[in-house]
C-alpha cells in the first residue's frame, strides 16, 4: 500500500532545508560556460597544431602518470597499514572557581579600592586559564559555596556572572570548601580566589593538589568591634583586628557623648551618659579599611517619666511652671511636701528636689536635686549667713548639665557662699564657690544648684536653658532600668524569638523586611546582613534589637602571595589517525591520473 | 549569395582595363586566328624572317626573288595570329564563403577584372568555378556581360577539389594559354598536384592566393567547438594563448608552403589580402604577373 503524501513524516526534518540546493543547481547550470561554435576554414591545421603541442607534453604526462601510479600504490599500501601519529597534548579537566564574595572582601586595599575588585579581576584571569584547559564552573564563597555558573567552556557566561556579582556579604565558609573538595571528582580542581588565608584548622585539609587558594588583593590592616556587652550603666566593647590604637566614641545624633581609647585586641568599658537617648552609636575612629565593622548601633531601653517630690516651705512658681511643661516628669505621679515631712516619702519618688532647704540631718537614701539647699555628710558646705552676689568663673562646657546654658547672661544677686569638699564634681564654679556641681555618697546621689529658682536671686529661671538643665539633672540622677536591654546581635547571626513574636523585622521607618529564614536546625532565624536597628513587630511595645557587623570573617588576614597561575592538568597522549589525510592524497592522485588518462584518449 | 554584375566590375574600371594589353606571348594558340600576334611561326600574314629551305617546306613560301638574287632557296616565315586563351579557375568552396563570402567576393572581382581584360583582347576566356562547374568559354568582348553574370550567380559551397576540377575545366590535349587560379588554398596539398597538372598541360599558371587575416585569429581562453566549414568535422578544444599563437603560426606556415610550392612549379604566386582595393590589386597583379604589356 502506497502511503499518501499527507501521511509522510520526517524524523529529521532539518535536512529538508537542503532542498534549497535545487535552485543552486539550476543557477549553476545557467551560469556555466558554454562552448562557442567557431567555423574554421581548414580543421586539419588545428589538428596539426594540437598534434605538435601534445607530442611535446606527452613525455611529461607519461612521467607524471608513472609518478602518480607510484603514489597511488604507495598510498594504498600505507592506508592498509593503518598509519597514526601520537603526540602529547595538555591535559583537560574541570575547574571549579570559587570567588570570595563574603563580607570581608569589602575591606579596602592599599589603593583605597575594595579588595573585592582585585578578587574579581584575579577570577577573570583564572577563568581564561581554566577554559583553555577544559570546562569551568563558577561559585561564590558566601555563607557556604553558592553555585553561579555550571560547567561550561564559554568564558563569556562566566565573565557575565562576575560582571554582576551582587553585594559582598555573608561568611567565608571554609568548611563548605572542604566539603566541595570531597564532592567533586578526581579530574576536577578547585580554585578559591580570596584575599584572606584559610582558617588555620583547614589549611592542611585544603593543601591538596585539587584545591588551590589564590590570593588576590592586599587588604589594609583594620580593626573592628567584635563584641558588645550591655551593662546597667555602660557597655563593654571588645575590639579585634590589627592596627594602631583608636578612639571608641559614643555618639548621639552626631554629637560625641563620650569617648575612650582602645587598642585592637582589647576590651574597654564605656559609660552610657544619661543623655545618650535610646539609640546612640558606638563608633571606632578614625575610619579604617573596613568601616562597616567600626560602627555599632545600640538600642537602649526607653526611659520612664520621672516622679518628683518637691520639698519646699515656700511657693515656687517658676519651678511649678517648669513641672507642667517638662517632658520627663510624671506630673500626676509627682508631689510636693514640706521639709519636715519628706523623709518618709522619698522612696516613693525617683528624685527629690529640695528648694531653699537646709537639712540638719543627713539625707535619706535617694537621688536629689538641691536648689540652694544643703545637708550634712554631703561633699558640699553652704554658709547661708553669707549671701551676696556672685558670677561664674569656671565651667565645663561639655557637661550635659550646662551644655545649653549661656553663662554670660546668668547674673547672680543672691547666693550663699559654698565650699566644695572631696568627691564633689564642680560643673560651674563661681566667685563664691561652686554654683553647679554633682556628687554622691554611699546613700545619696545629687546635683546641686547653688541659687534659688527665683528671679530675685538670679536670672537663671529666666534663661531658656534652665528647664533643660533641670531635665538633664533629673535624667542623670535617675538610674535606667535594671535590665540592661537587648544585646547587640551579629549581622547574619541567629535571632531567637520570644513567645508571640513573628520572624519579621521592621525598620525604624515602619517598613517590614522579608521574613527571616529559619535555620536548618530550627534553633532560630538568620538575621540580616545589614547593620541597624530593627523592631520585632509593628507595635509600640515591640522588642527592638540592634544588628552590627560583629566578628565578621576577614580577620586575621595575611599578606597575599601575589597572583598565581593555574597548574595544568596532566598531559595525555593523543593518537591521531592519518587515514583521512592519505585518503585525500589517494583521491587527488586518482583524480589527476584519470584526467591524464582522459588527455591520453584525446591524443 | 546573389550579386549584381556592377558589384564585380564597374564601367569606369572596365574602361581603364581596356587600355591594358594582354601579353600575347603568354597566350596559347586558340581555335581561330585572332587579333594578337604570337611568336609562333606559322601561316600568318605578318612577315617574321627568312630561313634556309628544307625538304618538306611549303613551296608557296619560297621567296623566288631572293633565289634569283642569291641563288639560294630561302623560305619566308610569318608569325601566326592566334586567339589567346585565358583559363580562370575560381575556388568557391565553403572556406571561401566564410564571413559572408569575403574571400569569394574578392576572388570573383579579381576574376571579373582579369577575364574582362582577356575578353577585351579577344581572348577565349574559360571561367571555371570549382567545385561543380566545368566552366563556359567566353570569346568576345560582347560576352563580358554574360561572363560577369556567370560570376555573379555563384555562391560558396562544398569542399575544394582542385585536381578533378582542373582536369574537368581544361580541354583535352596540350593547351597553351594562361591559367589563373584564385583560391585560399586551404587544402591538404591537393593544390600542388593541380598546379602541376596545369603546368603539364602547358599553361602559364598564376596562383592568386586570397588571404583573410581573420582566418588566423582566434580568441584565447574559451572552450571552442571548431567546425570545419567544408567537411563539417568538429573538434572541441579549449584555446589558450599558446595554442592561439601556435595556430597563427601554423596558418602562416601553410601560406608559406603554398607559396613555395608555387615557386617550385614555376607558378606565378601572388597573395591578395581581401581588404586590399580590388582595382589596385588587379593592376598590380596584371603587371607583376606580366599578363599585360
Amino acid at each position: 500500500m502506497i502511503p499518501s503524501l499527507s501521511d509522510i513524516q520526517f524524523s529529521d526534518p532539518a535536512w529538508l532545508d537542503a532542498l534549497w540546493g535545487l535552485p543552486v543547481i539550476v543557477a549553476l547550470y545557467l551560469m556555466r560556460r558554454r562552448t562557442a561554435r567557431v567555423f574554421v576554414p581548414h580543421l586539419p591545421i588545428w589538428e596539426g597544431v594540437l598534434e605538435r603541442m601534445r607530442s611535446r607534453s606527452r613525455w611529461l604526462r607519461t612521467l607524471l602518470s608513472i609518478l602518480l601510479q607510484l603514489l597511488i600504490f604507495t598510498t594504498a599500501v600505507l592506508l592498509l597499514a593503518g598509519p597514526y601519529a601520537e603526540r602529547d597534548v595538555g591535559g583537560e579537566g574541570h575547574t571549579v572557581i570559587v570567588v570570595d564574595r563574603s563580607l570581608g572582601v569589602r575591606v579596602r586595599g592599599a589603593g583605597g579600592a575594595p579588595v573585592s575588585e582585585a578578587v574579581l579581576e584575579q577570577a577573570r584571569e583564572l577563568i581564561s586559564q581554566a577554559v583553555a584547559s577544559g570546562s569551568a564552573s563558577l561559585a561564590f564563597l558566601q555563607d557556604g559555596v553558592r553555585a553561579r555558573v555550571t560547567a561550561t567552556r564559554d568564558p563569556e557566561r562566566l565573565f557575565a556572572a562576575l560582571d554582576d556579582p551582587g553585594a559582598a556579604r555573608g561568611r567565608r565558609d571554609w568548611d563548605a570548601v572542604a566539603a566541595l573538595r570531597v564532592a567533586v571528582g578526581p579530574t576536577s580542581r578547585i580554585v578559591v580566589v580570596t584575599p584572606f588565608a584559610p582558617d588555620p584548622g583547614l589549611g592542611e585539609a585544603l593543601r591538596d593538589a585539587q584545591v588551590l587558594v589564590v590570593r588576590a588583593g592586599t587588604p589594609q590592616p583594620q580593626a573592628g568591634v567584635v563584641g558588645v556587652h550591655r551593662e546597667a550603666d555602660g557597655v563593654k566593647v571588645r575590639v579585634d583586628g590589627s592596627g594602631p590604637e583608636r578612639q571608641l566614641v559614643l555618639r548621639r545624633d552626631g554629637v560625641v557623648l563620650t569617648d575612650v581609647g582602645v587598642k585592637p585586641g582589647s576590651e574597654v568599658w564605656i559609660r552610657i551618659p544619661a543623655d545618650a537617648g535610646s539609640a546612640p552609636d558606638l563608633v571606632l575612629e578614625p575610619e579604617d579599611g573596613f568601616p562597616e565593622d567600626d560602627r555599632v548601633p545600640l538600642v537602649l531601653p526607653e526611659r520612664q517619666r520621672i516622679r518628683v517630690l518637691v520639698v519646699t516651705d515656700t511657693p515656687t512658681p517658676w519651678l511649678d511652671a517648669w513641672f507642667k511643661a517638662s517632658a520627663v516628669i510624671d506630673v500626676a505621679g509627682s508631689s510636693r511636701t514640706r521639709s519636715t515631712q519628706f523623709r518618709e516619702w522619698v522612696d516613693d519618688y525617683d528624685v527629690t528636689i529640695l528648694v531653699d532647704d537646709q537639712q540638719e540631718l543627713p539625707l535619706p537614701r535617694g537621688r536629689y536635686v538641691l536648689l540652694a539647699s544643703g545637708a550634712p555628710d554631703l561633699p558640699i558646705a553652704r554658709d547661708v549667713r553669707r549671701i551676696g552676689a556672685s558670677e561664674p568663673v569656671k565651667t565645663r562646657r561639655e557637661d550635659p548639665l550646662v551644655r545649653a546654658l549661656d553663662l554670660s547672661r546668668w547674673e547672680i544677686e543672691k547666693v550663699a557662699r559654698t565650699r566644695a569638699r572631696a568627691g564633689l564634681e564642680v560643673v560651674v564654679d563661681g566667685s563664691t564657690g561652686p554654683l553647679i556641681s554633682r556628687g554622691s555618697t554611699d546613700e545619696v546621689k545629687f546635683v546641686d544648684i547653688a541659687v534659688r529658682p527665683d528671679p530675685a536671686s538670679s536670672t537663671l529661671p529666666l534663661l531658656a536653658a534652665f528647664p533643660l538643665m533641670l531635665e538633664a539633672a533629673l535624667v542623670e540622677l535617675v538610674a535606667r532600668e535594671r535590665e540592661a536591654g537587648p544585646p547587640v546581635l551579629a549581622a547574619g547571626g541567629t535571632l531567637a524569638l520570644l513567645p508571640g513574636e513573628e520572624p519579621v523585622l521592621y525598620t525604624p521607618g515602619g517598613a517590614a523586611l522579608p521574613p527571616l529564614a529559619e535555620l536548618p536546625d530550627a534553633t532560630g532565624y538568620r538575621l540580616p546582613e545589614r547593620p541597624g536597628r530593627y523592631w520585632l513587630g509593628d507595635s509600640d511595645d515591640a522588642r527592638r534589637i540592634a544588628v552590627a557587623l560583629l566578628d565578621h570573617p576577614g580577620r586575621p588576614m595575611e599578606p597575599p602571595a601575589g597572583a598565581q597561575s593555574l597548574p595544568g592538568f596532566p598531559e595525555r597522549t593523543v593518537r591521531a589517525s592519518l587515514r583521512w589525510a592519505l585518503l585525500w592524497v589517494l583521491a587527488a592522485a586518482l583524480g589527476l591520473e584519470w584526467w591524464l588518462w582522459q588527455l591520453r584518449g584525446t591524443d | 549569395m546573389a550579386r549584381r554584375r556592377s558589384e564585380l566590375l564597374d564601367v569606369e574600371f572596365l574602361s581603364r582595363l581596356e587600355r591594358l594589353e594582354l601579353n600575347v606571348r603568354k597566350l596559347s594558340a586558340g581555335e581561330r586566328r585572332g587579333d594578337v600576334a604570337t611568336r609562333r611561326r606559322g601561316a600568318g600574314t605578318v612577315f617574321r624572317d627568312y630561313r634556309a629551305y628544307v625538304i618538306g617546306d611549303d613551296p608557296r613560301f619560297i621567296d623566288w626573288n631572293a633565289y634569283l638574287r642569291l641563288d639560294d632557296l630561302q623560305v619566308k616565315e610569318f608569325e601566326v595570329e592566334e586567339t589567346p586563351r585565358l583559363l580562370l579557375l575560381v575556388d568557391r568552396s565553403a572556406s571561401m564563403g566564410l564571413r559572408e563570402e569575403a574571400k569569394l567576393d574578392q576572388a570573383l572581382k579579381l576574376a571579373a577584372a582579369i577575364g574582362a581584360v582577356g575578353l577585351i583582347r579577344n581572348a577565349a576566356v574559360t571561367c571555371t568555378l570549382f567545385p561543380g562547374d566545368e566552366g563556359p568559354t567566353f570569346r568576345s568582348r560582347g560576352s563580358i556581360l554574360r561572363f560577369l553574370e556567370h560570376l555573379a550567380t555563384t555562391e560558396a559551397r562544398g569542399a575544394a577539389r582542385f585536381l578533378p576540377s582542373f582536369q574537368a575545366a581544361t580541354p583535352p590535349g596540350r593547351g597553351l594559354g594562361i591559367a589563373v587560379v584564385l583560391s585560399d588554398f586551404f587544402d591538404t596539398g591537393q593544390h600542388a598536384a593541380a598546379l602541376r597538372f596545369l603546368r603539364h598541360k602547358g599553361y602559364v599558371t598564376h596562383a592568386l592566393h586570397l588571404v583573410d587575416p581573420r582566418d588566423a585569429r582566434v580568441r584565447p581562453g574559451e572552450l571552442l567547438e571548431l567546425v570545419d566549414v567544408e567537411t563539417g568535422r568538429t573538434l572541441r578544444q579549449r584555446v589558450d594563448r599558446g595554442l592561439a599563437a601556435a595556430y597563427r603560426e601554423a596558418v602562416a606556415e601553410h601560406f608559406r608552403t603554398v607559396e613555395s610550392t608555387c615557386r617550385s612549379l614555376q607558378v606565378f604566386y601572388a597573395r591578395v589580402d581581401i581588404e586590399d582595393p580590388v582595382e589596385r590589386a588587379v593592376v598590380d597583379l596584371l603587371r607583376r604577373g606580366a599578363m599585360v604589356g
